[in-house]
């Protein structure tokens, strides 16, 4: 019996074609849970807290304790300063270079006659040893401290209390957090890369969906659906759903399996969903650019490299340059670290909502009228 | 009078500044199979694509199955079958499925896959996936594939090139079966012998234009040069002689070559169509 297709019906046979191709397809189905796979596993093999204690290393081991009671007058266990003693500075040098002992990178050498030397009114040198890790600036901050410590240390030798070490009374400080104060709860190493990872598995299933337009454009068999009754539109509709079939539908498991659904599902899920429409309109420009598996995952790799620095620059926060806020990952990442780092909630998140869907419309709509006129000239 | 299935007024398209179609005009009845010949650069695809609306033409009109090819392409489209020099086929999926993709896009619900494939010699590789299929068994899926929506018109490029014998005899079985239920065929081939006994039209295509259109036989009387070759043994050497039918006295000539002692044997020497067609292009249907 011969009728006249539905569009519905038309993109629905594409679509299932497409997607019974890429669950035929060895190579992508050995590729997609591998992939994917890596990518939960990094997850949940990243630390998941941050450890706040700063390890100083003291020498000779006679300074250990004045220099514990000078860091920690009250006794406080949360001080966040564990104070490794060694016995000469020699010792201190050797480990600091990293000789198998403690894991340091800073460590104070005073002389072994600091305190006779102090009480008979001398300045005895005191040594700041770091490694090359520390910055200068961080560097120059310690030499301040050790200077404090040092008069603390005085004053706990003479039997005083070392806050009456200096010569004056410091005014009451008040500190300010913007945001959320995690104080003690700072965010993850895992927190942080979670926009990384997410982008990864947007980005295998884009690939994917990229090798499949380019196979069609390549295998010229796009021309044969074009004598059907199919349309070029139901073409690029087919191959927009399979995308986010693919795309999402990834990110939907990494999302669950690594518990980033938890607190805001809803947000996370317009997120995703957004970034889902945005790689996949790359995996389409990158399969109407290419040939074949390779090429495509060249293009596919020259086009999603830039999107992924916005998440190094999550990483680091404060160290990125301006121009990082153009690039049209730059809303998603920091959509998913305020969302998934800090707990940030629909308000906090609607400019990167609305910056992300913008470019996603955006780079959909180009993808759309360049694949168009690929598979016309096709 | 019955509706030209394919009916084409001054038709032309060109890429730049070269023009592939220009200006060309034919019919083609339901029920016939139409040769269009023609070297590489001719102009034939550009007509086909223009014809399966892949293409809109640059001038003139060109209507299938009533429809103007530049109107709603999905009104004829669903009626038509087109089997590409090309072998797009998703090389990843089985015969069947193939077919029974394609059937989904023209809506058709009850298609017998395994009866097409029956017919095209294809019924024992249903359910291998298409990239074990040689050149041969490709090209028959090509034709099952233009088949699906039992076309009321079918586009063949050059549906038997490079295939064995038995391949070419098969399929050009099937396309005579396809004309006999009354589908039209628009077949272009650069095999003259093809178009000569499969084709009812011929159309001889040369940059773009088309030089000349009749039956195969009309265009061999009207253009062909009759004649008679005939070997004798003469003083123990073979000797050969050529009659000319149309000249005059060929009728004495042949008369007396036959009475002749020493007659060895008598060929008769018809044109071909692609004789004819060097004839009136001036070149080869290779180039």
């Amino acid at each position: 019996m011969r009728g006249r297709p539905s569009r519905l019906g038309i993109v629905a046979a594409i679509v299932a074609k497409d997607l019974r191709s890429f669950a035929g397809d060895r190579l992508w189905l050995s590729i997609t849970p591998l992939g994917l796979g890596t990518m939960i596993a990094a997850f949940w093999i990243l630390p998941g807290s941050v450890d706040e204690t700063v390890t100083v290393g003291i020498a000779p081991t006679t300074m250990a304790a004045p220099l514990a009671a000078a860091v920690n007058p009250d006794g406080d266990e949360q001080a966040g300063i564990e104070v490794v003693p060694f016995a000469d500075e020699a010792a201190l040098v050797a480990a600091i270079e990293g000789d198998g002992g403690p894991d340091l990178s800073v460590g104070i050498a005073f002389p072994s006659d600091f305190h006779g030397r102090l009480a008979a009114g001398d300045e005895p040198t005191v040594a700041l040893i770091t490694d090359t890790s520390v910055p200068p600036a961080l560097s120059r901050a310690l030499v301040g401290e050790v200077r404090e410590l040092a008069l603390g240390m005085g004053a706990v030798a003479q039997g005083l209390d070392p806050r009456d070490a200096l010569p004056v009374r410091l005014p009451p400080e008040s500190a300010m957090v913007v945001g959320e104060d995690r104080a003690g709860d700072q965010v993850s190493l895992r927190e942080r890369m979670q926009p990384m990872l997410a982008l990864f598995v947007l980005m295998i299933g884009a690939i994917a969906l990229g090798g499949l337009v380019a196979v069609e454009i390549d295998g010229r068999t796009v021309r044969a659906l074009l004598v059907t009754p199919a349309r070029a539109g139901d073409v690029l509709v087919a191959k927009g759903i399979t995308g986010a079939v693919l795309v999402l539908g990834q990110a939907l498991v990494f999302l669950v399996a690594t518990g980033s659904l938890g607190a805001r599902p809803l947000l996370v899920l317009a997120l995703v969903v957004l970034g889902a429409l945005m790689m996949s309109a790359l995996g389409m420009l990158a399969g109407a650019a290419g040939r074949d598996f390779m090429s495509t995952m060249f293009f596919g790799l020259v086009l999603f490299t830039p999107l992924m620095i916005p998440t190094f620059a999550a990483l680091f926060p404060g160290g990125a340059a301006g121009w990082i806020r153009l690039l049209p990952s730059h809303g998603l990442v920091q959509g998913l670290v305020g969302t998934l780092g800090y707990g940030r909630g629909w308000a906090e998140a609607a400019p990167h909502l609305a910056v992300t869907g913008g470019w996603a419309v955006a780079i959909f709509g180009i993808a759309l009228v360049v694949l168009r006129r690929r598979l016309e000239a096709s | 009078m019955t509706e030209p299935a394919i009916q084409v007024e001054g038709l032309g398209y060109a890429y730049g500044e070269l023009k592939a179609v220009d200006g060309i005009d034919f019919r083609v009845a339901p029920g016939e199979i139409f040769g269009f010949l023609g070297p590489n650069g001719a102009g034939k695809s550009t007509t086909i694509k223009m014809l399966t609306g892949q293409l809109a033409p640059a001038a003139g009109r060109a209507r299938v199955l009533g429809v103007d090819v530049t109107g709603d392409r999905a009104t004829f489209q669903s009626r038509i079958g087109v089997c590409f020099e090309e072998k797009n086929l998703y090389l990843d999926m089985s015969a069947r499925a193939n077919l029974r993709f394609f059937a989904r896009l023209f809506g058709v619900r009850d298609l017998d896959a395994d009866g097409l494939l029956r017919r095209v010699g294809l019924a024992d590789r249903a359910g291998d996936r298409v990239k074990t299929f040689s050149k041969g068994l490709r090209q028959r899926l090509m034709l099952a594939r233009a088949l699906v929506n039992t076309p009321d018109v079918l586009f063949l490029d050059e549906p038997t090139a490079g295939l064995d014998p038995a391949s070419s005899l098969a399929i050009r079985a099937l396309i005579r079966e396809e004309a006999g239920r009354g589908a039209a065929v628009l077949l272009t081939t650069h095999d003259m012998a093809e178009a000569d006994e499969l084709s009812d039209r011929v159309a001889f295509l040369h940059a773009g234009r088309i030089h000349a259109l009749d039956t195969p036989e009309n265009l061999k009387l009207a253009h062909g040069r009759r004649s008679v070759k005939v070997r004798r043994r003469v003083d123990g050497e073979v000797v050969e002689q050529a009659i000319d039918l149309d000249a005059d006295g060929a009728g004495a000539q042949l008369e007396a070559a036959v009475g002749a002692d020493g007659l060895l044997t008598i060929h008769t020497e018809e044109a071909t169509l692609e004789s004819i067609f060097i004839q009136m292009t001036g070149r080869g249907l290779d180039g």
